[in-house]
């Protein structure tokens, strides 16, 4: 069955953010041009919605009314068809000077006689104008469900409730308090939720595009953590050869790390910034510090041992099960002696992996040096503060965001499951001998889930 | 368009290489591509990913790849074909062999490995454990192989691509055929070897038991041997041939009947199910390959989501129209007398404090409702004699309008006198986060459409300089203040 397209007009006094809210329903900051000026927008202008390829939605941005006053003056002269908005409304953009002298009224006038609902912007920092309740009136003669949307609610100098007990004297009850530069999905759902209750007919499709949008927000995050967690496994599982002799001044090595997991930050943060429709230039924050190095080079210190132990275990059931198959199928005869040879084969091989390459490198003088605890704990802080920003952040919004500075608390769990990355260089994509496996895998899902406690 | 499996590890080529490095920078004429393709966002992902400059190449190395994995396949069924014949000709080495020993060692390695195949399938279906074993084994020899064969920049994520097509729903089915094939292999060519030395050589075929009673193990015997028979694909399993056997006592139609019965439990119970598996898994397979599914929600994907976005733009009007030109000032009129006279405009201001101080300008009312026009209107008209000027205090909290733009100009109209624009309220202006020049300028331009002059005063901090202007306007025949 397919769903009803609903067309929606944003209309509203000339710089009340009518262009900011299409962004913010739209999340796209490309839309239209926004500017703390009047005038800004001259043309209507419409995006569509699609879900799954199926489009339901239709916004259009309109230019600002500016002479509501001289227009309702005009319309209430052509006397005739009182109680007959609509074909009033027609009647004047009929009239040959009509556009000339209300050019952006009458585009305004134009499309709310063909969309199915009016959004009404208001500033709320503005004082109640009879300028304004003239708009409403106007606009009342379209005929159409009128939904006032409260911008600017979270400014110091807001005047909601004024404004909630003035739109209630013209009888216009469906307000709904949407500041276009925060971006807070649960006020979206709202201003959804009011549409729908003034719109029977279309309940169909704001249900479909609701449920896509809820699905879209939760695959958004979930990326964006997995997206988090790659970057602090890559982190904490880097390593770079430092001579053993000039472990005390590592600078040469230290710097490469820095390099290497500066550059892979960066691209979490370009990451993280297009999952949320932003650009670069919305972002700003200081280079990652790192100064000390992390040495995992004690071959016997416990973490190192357990780390290689479990991976030569695994090599050694592996053998020893190819082994005892190949008993069984010699019925016996081979007396266990496969079990046996498999078993030392997949000891040998676990130990060669897992030790073999640490050894070569300290026979021949070089030790790794791998991103120290702070520094993972500083990258986990600075992305979670960043992902947790764009998330409440409005696509009108033009304010940079900046990066986060202390002031959270280190993340103990988090940073155990890391260290044990750190045994692992094969899974650093920064690492020449990167390979991706289950382990990688599995150990990328840890810290997902803890990432999602976490934002939780 | 479908989606193919070089599209598909392509796509995911490009997206672990752009999750590791960051976007490519040369991708603006591949996402304009994509945004022109007809399909979904899994389309869109693969015609991009095949339009970024390295896609030739790329390609290249995934047809290379396929070789790869094609002689490795055919590898593993001649290592199947000369394993199973191994193990017949060792099971047949002797010219006595003990029948249930030679089946046991020709079917417990493959029947060992279904069980385990199937408590995988069923087991560790949700977990990808299926078809793990041999996707490790075709992993390492990816990556031992990888540098030596592979030749493109997006070398290290191909490979990376064929591990990850391992872990779908695809790769699993994929992986599950070969396994098949392989055993199927085997058990095939243990049965051609078993026909063979059966056709040629005489053998002795015995069973026997130390510890258990005869009667159950016969009762085992007839157990095999029971579906062979009911398909007739050996003689009934009775208790003669198999007592004959026990006792040493076979005569050749025995013989006979014992050969086709170990031909026949290594066909139904190991090369059977194996080639039903094997075909029903290549099925699934090519289904999937049809249409492999590109994960769209990770993070590598869903970024491009909005670049990728085919953007429709409805009902869009374009014919702005254009600012209205300067008009020219209002000129002081020759009788102009009295005091110059105060109006304000959509002030937040106390009305005791409204007024220019200093500049002896006389209040007439407000422009902000229609009552108070018609009033001031009224007042304006009824003057005997024109003001020297008409001052009108304008808020810049307020974005200048071209209704506000006509009341004033009507009002200097009717005042007959010049008008002037003082721009208050700059400092509230940019405590709210405005920003003053933009709005100043806005006044400004409102002004020159009406014919006005403007000037910006901060009430709360009076310049004598501007106080000064003011008066050089009124006293200089409504010339520049």
């Amino acid at each position: 069955m397919s769903l009803p397209l609903l067309d929606i007009g944003v209309v509203g006094h000339t710089n009340t953010g009518k262009t900011s809210l299409v962004r913010t329903l739209t999340h796209n900051r490309t839309f239209g041009a926004v500017d703390n000026r009047g005038g800004t927008t001259r043309t209507v202008s419409g995006v569509t919605l699609e879900a799954d390829g199926t489009p339901l939605i239709r916004i259009y941005d309109s230019p600002g009314l500016e002479n509501a006053p001289a227009l309702l003056e005009r319309l209430d002269r052509m006397g005739s068809q009182r109680h007959d908005g609509p074909t009033r409304l027609h009647r004047f953009l009929a009239e040959p000077d009509s556009r000339r002298a209300f050019d952006q009224e009458a585009r305004v006038l134009d499309l709310t006689l063909t969309i199915d609902v009016i959004l009404y912007v208001v500033d709320v920092r503005e004082p109640v104008l009879e300028k304004y309740q003239d708009e409403l009136t106007v606009l009342g003669y379209a005929a159409r469900p009128v939904i006032a949307v409260l911008n600017f609610v979270a400014a110091r100098d807001s005047r909601e409730a004024e404004w909630r007990d003035a739109l209630a004297r013209v009888r216009l009850h469906t307000v709904v308090a949407f500041d276009a530069r925060v971006r807070d999905f649960a006020t979206e759902e709202h201003l959804y939720a009011k549409l729908r209750s003034q719109l029977d007919a279309f309940a169909p499709t704001l249900d479909t595009w609701l449920d896509h949008r809820r699905e879209e927000e939760r695959q958004r995050e979930a990326a964006a953590l997995l997206s988090i967690a790659e970057l602090l496994v890559d982190a904490a599982a880097a390593r770079r050869l430092t001579p053993v002799d000039r472990r005390e001044q590592p600078i040469k090595s230290l710097r490469e790390l820095r390099d290497a997991v500066r550059g892979r930050e960066q691209v979490c943060v370009e990451t993280l910034l297009a999952l949320y429709a932003f650009g670069a230039e919305d972002f700003e924050d200081d280079e990652l510090p790192l100064e000390n190095g992390y040495w995992p080079d004690d071959l016997f210190a416990p973490e190192t041992l357990r780390s290689h132990s479990l991976r030569t275990g695994s090599h050694v059931s592996v053998g020893a099960g190819i082994g005892a198959l190949v008993d069984i199928g010699t019925g016996g005869l081979s007396l266990g002696a496969g079990t046996a040879l498999g078993t030392l084969i997949g000891g040998a091989t676990g130990v060669s992996h897992s030790l073999g390459p640490n050894l070569w490198h300290r026979w021949r003088g070089h030790a790794p040096v791998c991103v120290d605890d702070q520094t993972l704990q500083a990258l986990a802080i600075r992305q979670t503060y960043l992902l947790t920003e764009l998330k409440c952040r409005g696509h009108a919004s033009t304010e940079t965001v900046r990066g986060a500075h202390g002031g959270q608390t280190p993340d103990s769990e988090l940073l155990r499951l890391l260290r044990k990355a750190r045994q692992h260089p094969q899974w650093s994509s920064l690492n020449e001998t990167f390979r991706d496996s289950h382990g990688r895998a599995k150990m990328m899902a840890g810290v997902t889930q803890l990432l999602t406690d976490g934002q939780r | 368009m479908a989606l193919n499996i070089e599209g598909w590890l392509l796509a995911e080529a490009v997206r672990l290489a752009e999750e590791q490095h960051g976007r490519f920078t040369d991708d603006v004429s591949a996402n304009a591509l994509a945004r022109t393709t007809q399909g979904d966002f899994a389309d869109r992902l693969a015609v991009r990913a095949g339009a970024l400059p390295d896609a030739a190449e790329s390609r290249q190395d995934i047809r290379r790849l396929r070789r790869l994995a094609t002689g490795l396949a055919a590898a593993l069924l001649a290592a199947g074909t000369v394993a199973g014949w191994a193990a017949a000709q060792t099971a047949l080495a002797a010219r006595h062999v003990d029948a249930l020993m030679a089946l046991g060692a020709l079917l417990g390695v493959p029947t060992a490995m279904l069980l385990l195949w199937l408590a995988l399938f069923i087991g560790g279906r949700r977990q990808g454990h299926q078809g793990r074993l041999l996707g490790a084994v075709f992993s390492a020899v990816l990556n031992w192989s990888a540098p030596r064969l592979l030749r493109s920049r997006l070398a290290p994520q191909l490979v990376r691509s064929c591990f990850r097509l391992s872990l779908t729903g695809l790769g699993r089915w994929l992986l599950s055929s070969v396994s098949h094939g392989f055993w199927l292999a085997y058990t095939a060519a243990a049965m051609l070897a078993m026909a063979l030395h059966f056709s040629l050589v005489q053998y002795t075929l015995t069973w026997g038991t130390t510890i258990l009673e005869p009667q159950t193990v016969a009762t085992v015997i007839e157990a095999i041997a029971w579906l062979p028979s009911a398909l007739n694909l050996m003689p009934d399993a009775n208790s003669d041939w198999i007592v004959a056997a026990r006792e040493g006592a076979e005569t050749e139609a025995v013989r006979a009947a014992w050969a086709q019965f170990l031909l026949a439990a290594v066909f139904l119970y190991g090369a059977l199910p194996r080639l039903i598996l094997g075909v029903l898994c290549g099925a699934m397979a090519r289904y999937h390959a049809r249409r492999p599914m590109l994960d769209c929600s990770l993070p590598g994907y869903l970024r491009l989501q909005d670049a990728l976005a085919v953007t429709a733009q409805p009902g869009v009007d374009d014919d702005a129209a254009a600012s209205p030109p300067p008009r020219a000032r209002h000129r002081r009129a020759a009788n102009a007398a009295g005091p110059p006279l105060l109006i304000t405009v959509e002030l937040e201001a106390d009305v005791d404090t409204i007024g220019l101080p200093e500049v002896d300008a006389q209040f007439v009312g407000s422009v902000d409702t229609r009552a108070a026009r018609h009033q001031l209107e009224a007042a304006l008209g009824a003057l005997d004699r024109p003001p020297p000027g008409l001052i009108a205090l304008c808020s810049l909290l307020r974005t200048p309008d071209t209704g506000t733009a006509a009341v004033l100009s009507h009002m200097a109209e009717v005042a007959d006198a010049p008008l002037l624009l003082a721009l208050n309220d700059g400092a509230r202006l940019a405590e709210r986060g405005g920003d003053t020049g933009p709005r100043e300028a806005d006044w400004r331009r409102l002004a020159d459409a009406i014919g006005a002059e403007c000037i910006v005063l901060d009430r709360s901090d009076l310049d004598p300089s501007t106080i000064a202007s003011v008066r050089r306007w009124l006293g200089d025949e409504g010339g520049k203040p």
